[in-house]
């Protein structure tokens, strides 16, 4: 009995082998997991501009608005 | 004798188990009685005969009516048409068998209490090997019936001689014939649910025949994720519910079909229509989120449960310990239910149709005071606290009986179903494509679910490597909530007409400590209107490539698309006590996507004879997307126009989204030597969008091994055992419904005023977890399986340890952080403990032309938490009061209740002055007196206060268990199904204001048993308004004993006889009636026991009684 079948599978080796290629491609993509909140003002999307980095400062600074 | 002890242990373990639940195991020691080989017998019947000139087969049927013994043939096969004359005078059958058949070169065997014909040679096969003539290779036919072991013929079974791709499928009556080479060959005999057998045939001229004797039991193929495995190979805890067990259960949707059809699964149902039910598979895992993973079609999904059509699914199997779920991985920990969808076979083309009508009733509803009896109480109530009565109320006996709300609010509500389905297929290719409608009218008013579904399933060889198949769900649905509140109703005043004279809603008028300050109940629950509209697609198509002959590689995709649109209206009204000046209407557009890919290959070979190893390694991508948007405006100028185009006033936007995404790599090895040692190692790595970067991936690892002893010499010389397994399993599972964003470190922007300017600012919100990940839940399982007495009786036994680890508690921030503690992350810090074991027994009690089969299983659970990572509880359960009634602490079960302990009823002013102050003050009116509720002082400080509640009930059933009994005779069927849980506590909350007697609402019968006076009560407490000494608080006064035993459904059929169903060109035909939730013995005192998981009863919608009636027909 053969072990497998030869010839079906020269034939078709190609097929698989872009299969594994896709699969492979989506894989590797690493950005795939990162998902970030996308109705808030989170660490993932602040801190990119300067005007991020003054309303930081402005944050640093708002206790001292508080009533003593 | 072996039997009986055996019996009797089993019994006695149970008992021992259940120690309450005697009643039901009882009947197991009940007649099972081993099959004896009465094939001499039947051969030694006599009978007495003559014809002349008749087909034989009009003499095998004389035969069979004669001696009561029934003969199965093919007709084709034995030529059964041919012309014979045959006299015989008190003849034994085996003489008519040797003498008058063997002539005609026909054979018999003889299976339990029937006699099988066949032909003895291949003669009148000369046809098809007249065809194989023309080949280059010499032919031979062989040909046979296939039949089970009860003797009944096989049809679709697949012949095939091995190693070549010669195959042929049997006939209706279980008959093949099939060409094959000259010399040694073998025949593989394969068909789903019945062992593989092959059977070597050498010889040239002759067609041996192959009579099989099937054994089923435990050859059936479970669907384990990823793969199939048999029954007989597993090595984890698996249940397997067959959708025929649940084929006369006219209920509306798959999942309450399945309350109490699996040990350790407890079903949770609700009364109200096209409402899901809540599994907890093994008690309850977390104080998070503890359902568990549904896979369909080898894809996980969300789409509800309640929105499939339970007539398109073949089985459902329930992996419930960590070594069969790991596999799922971080979606394991709660369990997993896999759902397979129909498929055609090509067998037989198949054309069914089913349908039910029903009378829906709420089971049991609560009796509530009638007017005159409230107006005493009432009375009563204000007189208690020094206040003035209501003059209406004067003369209590004039009102009468008054509105009974209930009865109005709840409705005779009727159920239909109608389900049409064809599915067949050649041996390439097969489909299933049905079509259903479903449209229930709920028990309560203005309530009511439409389900419209297809399925569409195709499976198709292309190639002999290459197979292509789909799966494809369609549904919409359309739920009516209403607007109903049931305690509202309970609330309602007796003496309250529902309508004014002029025919508009009544509502209370005036002081409402008099009258109350209910909103007409049943006005609200007629005028508005809460609709759920749902659309759901759930597709996929996958590839199957047989890369070598051992190697498959197989490819899924698969998309999910919900899209489910909220509407609420409620227009205007001008009734008290708070009238509705503005009409509102609120809608809400929901859309969630979710996309699936899953590749892997599966090696599966057998080696060296006794070596049979599976391997399977791959990868599966899915992701997801929510979006959805609202409006809501109010003030319409017209009630016909209820768009959001045509309101006016305080118009509302919203709308949001979220995203999560999951990639895994699985893996999985199989070993089996020899059939007698098995071993099963899964391993899975989950990357998950919601874990925090610092634990992006995790790893699910599981390991089981089994052995089954039968497969021993040592075992083998005892009949009665057919099958012994032992299994031990451990593994790693997660739980990844922490919420999308937990790990997220969100900025609140604010704004102030710096020097006189406004500046923007950003604050951290909440103090971020990067390390925020799966819970983790640890099990370990050892199970037994047996099969004994030739099948006639199986018992599976688990029991099992799992253990929550990493469960998220809201974490612990100190102040001097800066940062909220209120809005505080959650860490992964909690620990949940669930113990318990697991006992299925079925049983063929009675084999023949009166059938009787029974299936029992109880489970034990006991659940406690181990640590919150915080000295500090949690309290959960709210209901609107001021104090929750659940409380989560290490040492107590999950949802424990909380509350004050009484202590009787204050009977004399002594009692009141001798006993710890509760409420004390100088104003007689408005302190603790006599008719009071006495609570535990269990600190001991003489001050009844907040220090003093306690730990006063477990919501979490010790024992769930269920038992169906089927009997069948001469057509007739008749199932019972019992369901039951018991060691569980409910708070019935409805209680604290019906039974508080604090204000003008109305109150249940059970208040007529109040205190009113010395020695009257020591249990219900004097009624009086305001409540000062806070009789109503949270305490162990309403908390009430959950256990009950229902008999969840009965149902009684009869399918007509073959030749009448015939005549009308139908393969089979069955009529039944069927009774839901018929009865139920309980102590507990609300609308129904089976109330939502946390044990709180608190406006729950009951579960209702259902009489129906079906039809099943197969053409």
């Amino acid at each position: 009995m053969l072990l497998f079948n030869y010839k079906i599978f020269v034939m078709n080796y190609k097929k698989y082998f872009i299969v594994f290629i896709i699969a492979g491609a989506l894989f590797s993509c690493k950005k795939y997991l990162d998902k970030s909140p996308l109705d808030s003002v989170n660490t993932s999307n602040f801190w990119k501009t300067s005007d991020d980095a003054i309303a930081g400062i402005n944050g640093a600074y708002q206790p001292t608005q508080w009533p003593k | 004798m072996k039997l009986k002890r055996l019996l009797v242990a089993s019994t006695l373990f149970a008992m021992r188990v259940t120690v309450a639940q005697i009643a039901l195991t009882i009947i197991f020691t009940c007649n099972l009685y081993a099959k004896e080989a009465k094939s001499q017998k039947i051969l030694e019947k006599s009978f007495s005969i003559s014809v002349q000139n008749v087909p034989l087969k009009k003499v095998i049927f004389s035969i069979q009516k004669k001696t009561n013994v029934q003969f199965t043939f093919s007709a084709n096969a034995i030529n059964a048409e041919r012309i014979i004359t045959y006299s015989a005078q008190d003849k034994k059958i085996i003489d008519f068998l040797d003498e008058v058949l063997k002539a005609y070169n026909i054979g018999y065997q003889v299976l339990d209490e029937k006699i099988i014909l066949y032909p003895l040679n291949s003669s009148v096969f000369r046809d098809n090997k007249a065809i194989g003539e023309g080949n280059d290779k010499l032919q031979k036919t062989l040909s046979g019936i296939v039949s089970n072991d009860k003797g009944e013929p096989l049809p679709g079974v697949t012949v095939n001689e091995k190693g070549t791709n010669n195959s042929v499928t049997t006939d209706e009556k279980g008959y093949y014939s099939i060409n094959v080479g000259e010399g040694k060959v073998v025949l593989a005999f394969s068909s789903a649910g019945y062992e593989n057998h092959e059977l070597a045939v050498t010889g040239s001229s002759s067609a041996n025949i192959v009579l099989k004797i099937f054994i089923r039991a435990l050859e059936d193929v479970v669907v384990v994720g990823y793969g199939t495995q048999k029954k007989k190979d597993l090595t984890g805890a698996v249940s397997s519910v067959d959708a025929k067990e649940l084929k006369s259960l006219p209920v509306p949707s798959i999942g309450e079909a399945l309350q109490g059809r699996a040990a350790g699964v407890q079903v949770l149902t609700s009364g109200i229509p096209g409402s899901n039910v809540t599994f907890r598979i093994r008690g309850v895992g977390t104080i998070n989120n503890s359902d568990p993973l549904l896979v369909i079609d080898g894809v996980p999904t969300n789409v509800p449960l309640n929105t499939l059509n339970q007539n398109d699914i073949a089985n459902i199997e329930i992996l419930k310990d960590a070594s069969a779920a790991a596999i799922y991985g971080s979606r394991g920990a709660n369990g997993v239910i896999i759902i397979t969808t129909k498929k055609g076979t090509s067998a037989k083309n198949n054309l069914e149709f089913q349908m039910f009508a029903g009378q829906q009733k709420a089971g049991n509803i609560i009796h509530m005071l009638d007017a005159s009896q409230f107006a005493s109480l009432h009375n009563e109530m204000m007189a208690n606290n020094g206040q003035p009565q209501n003059p209406t109320y004067a003369d209590p006996v004039s009102l009468g009986k008054g509105t009974d709300w209930l009865n109005n609010l709840f409705c005779t509500a009727p159920i239909q179903n109608y389900s049409l389905s064809y599915s067949g297929g050649s041996p390439k290719s097969n489909y299933y494509v049905s079509g259903s409608i479903l449209n229930q009218d709920g028990i309560v008013i203005n309530t009511g679910y439409k389900r419209y579904t297809i399925q569409f399933n195709t499976e198709t060889k292309l190639f002999d490597w290459l197979k292509f198949g789909n799966n494809l769900t369609l549904n919409t649905d359309v739920k009516k909530s209403g607007s109903y509140d049931i305690r509202n109703t309970m609330a309602a005043l007796p003496f309250q007409k529902i309508y004014n004279v002029d025919g508009s809603y009544s509502g209370p008028v005036g002081q409402s400590s008099w009258y109350g300050d209910v909103i007409n109940p049943i006005g609200k629950a007629r005028i508005n209107e809460n609709t759920t509209r749902g659309y759901n697609i759930l597709g996929n198509i996958y590839t199957e490539i047989r890369i070598l002959k051992d190697l498959k590689f197989k490819s899924t995709g698969g998309v999910e698309a919900l899209f489910y649109d909220n509407r609420s209206w409620a227009p205007k009204y001008n009734w008290q006590p708070i009238p509705q000046p503005n009409s509102y209407l609120f809608e809400q557009y929901n859309k969630s996507l979710t996309w699936l890919w899953d590749n892997y290959l599966t090696y599966d070979t057998y080696f060296k004879e006794k070596h049979h190893l599976t391997l399977l390694a791959g990868s599966s991508a899915q992701n997801n997307r929510y979006d959805y948007m609202n409006g809501s405006i109010q003030n319409f100028a017209s009630n016909t126009t209820q768009q959001l185009n045509n309101g006016s006033a305080q118009p509302t936007v919203g709308g949001s989204a979220s995203e999560w995404a999951l990639l895994s790599f699985i893996g999985r090895a199989n070993y089996t030597y020899d059939n007698k040692y098995l071993v099963t190692a899964t391993l899975r790595r989950d990357g998950s969008s919601r874990f925090g970067n610092n634990n992006k991936w995790g790893w699910f690892p599981s390991g089981s091994v089994a052995w089954r002893l039968s497969e021993e010499n040592f075992m083998k010389n005892i009949p009665w055992i057919n099958d012994l397994k032992l299994r031990l399993g451990y593994g790693v599972t997660g739980n990844q419904n922490i919420g999308n964003y937990s790990f997220a470190s969100v900025l609140q922007t604010v704004q102030y005023n710096f020097n006189g300017q406004s500046v923007t600012a950003a604050v951290p919100l909440a103090i971020p977890n990067p390390d925020v990940r799966w819970e983790q839940v640890e099990q370990t399982n050892l199970g037994i399986d047996a099969s004994l007495f030739e099948g006639r009786a199986g018992i599976t036994f688990d029991a099992y340890i799992k253990n929550t680890n990493n469960m998220l508690v809201p974490m612990a921030v100190p102040i001097s952080t800066g940062y909220s503690d209120i809005f505080v992350p959650s860490v992964n810090a909690g620990k949940v403990q669930n113990k318990g074991v697991e006992l299925t027994i079925t049983t063929e009690n009675m084999t023949g032309k009166l059938e009787w089969n029974t299936s029992f299983n109880i489970s034990y659970n006991k659940n406690k938490v181990i640590s919150l990572n915080d000295s500090v509880p949690l309290y959960t359960g709210g209901i609107g009061l001021n104090q929750n009634l659940s409380i989560q602490n290490s040492g107590f079960p999950v949802n424990e209740f909380y509350g004050f302990v009484t202590n009787g009823v204050f009977q004399n002013q002594k009692e009141v002055a001798g006993y710890a102050v509760q409420i004390p003050g100088a104003d007689p009116f408005n302190r603790t007196s006599p008719g009071d509720i006495k609570f535990r002082d269990l600190n001991n400080d003489g001050i009844i206060d907040d220090n003093d509640r306690s730990y006063i009930g477990d919501p979490n059933p010790s024992f769930i268990f269920a038992m169906n009994n089927s009997f069948s005779y001469a057509g007739f069927d008749l199932n019972i199904f019992l369901q039951g849980v018991s060691g569980n506590k409910i708070f019935n909350a409805n209680r604290i204001y019906q039974e508080g007697m604090a204000v003008a609402q109305n109150q249940t019968t059970a208040v007529l048993n109040r205190w009113e006076g010395e020695g009257t009560s020591n249990t219900i407490p004097r009624a009086i308004f305001n409540d000062p000494n806070k009789n109503t608080r949270v305490s162990n006064r309403f908390i009430e004993d959950g256990s009950y035993l229902k008999i969840k459904s009965i149902s009684f059929g009869y399918t007509l006889p073959k030749r009448i169903s015939q005549r009308g060109s139908m393969s089979s035909a069955r009529v039944y009636i069927s009774c839901q939730n018929l009865a139920t013995f309980t102590r507990y005192t609300g609308f129904d026991p089976e109330v939502p998981s946390s044990g709180i009863d608190f406006n729950v919608y009951p579960v209702t009684r259902t009489i129906s009636a079906g039809i099943n027909v197969t053409f």
